[in-house]
């Protein structure tokens, strides 16, 4: 069993290539949890082409955001991203990290840094605020 | 995030947001009244999604540097991409304490909002004590 091929079975089409790169372990269970589930691979090739069992669906859903989120802990991709990985809304996301205990990666990087953008921010503000 | 949107409204006359955000946003919430959804032209599109984050941020910063706009963005990691671009970019709780330094929210109101960012988790504790602190 290939890795591409894998990659292939597992990964939903949307996905880049570079968000593959390191997903061969988990896929390799992905795997083998789906042949249990589900029977022989060939059945799960054909399985996005054809309409889901709602099991199925849940089970490819589960495969999107599990990947999602170990990609987000890695610091490899954005929250916008790991949204888009895992079909959420980006608040649903900020959900299932939680939800996992991964820490949210949330700006600014210092109190310092927010001390000095929001002074910045509250000039502009009250600047809109005298002339509205 | 998505509660911080009636107050963008309330401080500036105009939201601008990018197409892919408001299509994102209007698969699970009904989309606020005001904002004004934009769509990039295709040398925005293509730079947009040359930079490799989520697509609404990825159209977030683009639009925001070419309006010359302040952009309101969570994502540490999208921040630092952000300003990298030019971007003058805000997390949701540096703009709630803006607005109530700036004085268009009260004491009440402001501390509502900083016990909602504490409750959801989503705000680092240093952060939030830090926005509880602020005076007018």
């Amino acid at each position: 069993m290939s890795t591409s091929t894998l990659q292939f079975l597992h990964l939903p089409s949307h996905l880049d290539e570079e968000d593959t790169v390191g997903w061969e372990e988990e896929a390799d269970w992905r795997m083998k949890r789906f042949e249990h589930l589900h029977g022989h691979q060939e059945s799960w090739i054909l399985a996005p082409l054809n309409p889901f069992e709602e099991r199925r669906e849940t089970e490819v859903m589960s495969v999107s955001l599990s990947f999602a989120l170990s990609r987000y802990k890695a610091g490899l991709v954005s929250l916008g991203r790991a949204a888009e990985i895992a079909g959420l809304p980006y608040d649903k996301m900020m959900d299932e990290l939680q939800k996992h205990g991964i820490s949210l990666r949330i700006g600014p990087s210092s109190v310092e840094e927010a001390e000095r953008r929001g002074e910045r921010l509250i000039a502009a503000l009250k600047q809109l605020r005298r002339s509205s | 995030m998505t509660e911080s949107l009636d107050l963008l409204r309330r401080c500036y006359p105009r939201v601008y947001v990018p197409k892919a955000v408001s299509d994102e946003f209007s698969v699970a919430f009904q989309m606020p009244r005001g904002l004004i959804t934009r769509t990039l032209r295709n040398t925005q599109q293509a730079e947009a999604e040359s930079i490799g984050l989520g697509a609404g941020e990825n159209e977030a910063m683009v639009l925001a540097r070419d309006m010359q706009l302040p952009l309101i963005m969570d994502d540490g990691d999208a921040q630092k991409v952000a300003e990298r671009l030019g971007v003058e970019v805000y997390g949701s709780l540096e703009f709630v304490r803006a607005a109530f330094c700036s004085c268009f929210i009260e004491r009440e109101e402001y501390d509502e909002r900083i016990d909602s960012f504490q409750e959801s988790g989503r705000a680092h504790p240093e952060y939030v004590s830090w926005a509880r602190n602020a005076s007018k």
